[in-house]
């Protein structure tokens, strides 16, 4: 079933299409705010605040963008509401390094069986943060360059150039720490 | 890098995906296969792909339970299922109950322990002993915090100043 269908069932409150809409999007809904927050804890209240405040909120979706885009704008939000309230508290990590590891989808190493996902993950915390987030949509979350932009609420020409500068600087760092 | 690369550049997302279709694919790996740029760029999308991070496992489920408790009316609630309301309640009860026990704790002890002797006599342990003395009788009194009104136990808080009281923790 298509997300506009899902939709209109979870609209009328039917429990099968909510539970179909968190089962496809919660990787990515998950992937942002952990994205944002560094954290595995704080990134699950955030992603399922999301998933609450958007699906009791589908009649303020209009369609005007995809179902996925308005979901990860309104992942952000959460995300960063969190983030703003737990900095006042002091508890967020200053590396992610600090909290418990990451689940990755596939092997642990990648990049040519020379790059651990970790190592990945060291890398991509180098990044600016808008620049992180357009990789991690574009590379990870497959949105196209207007998505980003409505996501992150930039252009889409901003979000196509820090999609690439993101990668460029990730192929800079990277071959200077394996010699790539 | 030319205009092909950077459409190249450009599907490489779609193609860690599988989600181009065949003609698309085979073109943009047969281009990759002879340019060195692309290759590179090639393993970072593929290596940024694996490395996804994915939701944890439950998560669905907490998420879902989550939406439907809401559904009903129900409070937002964390990770653990614990509602923020029962966190203030619960904190709450530990805060004044500790301060009771502290408060108690010190009232026996100066009740119940032997004065000190020391060699310039008896007259200060005297001393010491009536001056502990009242404390028997005295009666505990709460100090006092705006959230919490004129209560002195947690059941005898109204909603709104439990809520009051979260507030004041999230602040």
């Amino acid at each position: 079933m298509d997300d506009a269908a899902l939709i209109a069932l979870a609209r009328e409150g039917d429990r099968h299409a909510q539970d179909a809409l968190i089962r496809r999007y919660a990787d990515d809904v998950y992937r942002v705010t952990f994205r944002v927050l560094e954290d595995r804890d704080l990134a699950q209240d955030a992603a399922q605040d999301a998933f609450v405040n958007a699906l009791h909120g589908l009649h303020g979706f209009r369609g005007d963008a995809s179902f996925k885009t308005w979901l990860l704008r309104i992942a952000l939000n959460s995300a960063r509401t969190l983030g703003r309230r737990q900095t006042r508290r002091r508890e967020i990590p200053l590396l992610a390094a600090e909290s418990e590891p990451v689940k990755a989808r596939g092997a642990a190493e990648v990049v040519a069986g020379k790059m651990e996902g970790a190592r990945m993950e060291y890398l991509l915390q180098q990044l600016p943060p808008k620049q992180r987030m357009a990789v991690i949509l574009r590379a990870q979350s497959e949105l196209s360059y207007a998505e980003i932009g409505e996501a992150i609420e930039c252009s889409e020409g901003s979000a196509r150039v820090n999609y690439h500068m993101g990668i460029k600087r990730l192929r800079e760092l990277a071959a200077h720490e394996y010699d790539m | 890098m030319n205009m092909t690369c950077d459409r190249i550049t450009d599907l490489l997302p779609a193609l860690a995906a599988r989600s181009l279709d065949e003609a698309t694919a085979t073109a943009v790996r047969a281009h990759v296969a002879g340019c060195a740029e692309c290759a590179d760029e090639w393993l970072l999308v593929q290596a940024l792909r694996d490395s996804a991070v994915v939701a944890p496992d439950g998560f669905v489920d907490r998420a879902a339970a989550a939406v439907a408790f809401r559904s009903h009316g129900g409070r937002s609630r964390n990770r653990w299922g614990v509602s923020h309301l029962t966190i203030a309640a619960t904190l709450a009860v530990a805060m004044i109950g500790g301060a009771i026990a502290v408060d108690q704790f010190q009232r026996d002890t100066a009740r119940t322990a032997p004065p000190i002797v020391t060699d310039s006599g008896a007259a200060e342990a005297a001393a010491a002993t009536a001056a502990a003395a009242p404390s028997a009788t005295a009666v505990y009194t709460p100090v006092g915090d705006p959230a919490l009104g004129s209560a002195s136990v947690v059941s005898e808080l109204t909603a709104a100043q439990l809520e009051a009281l979260l507030e004041e923790m999230d602040s």
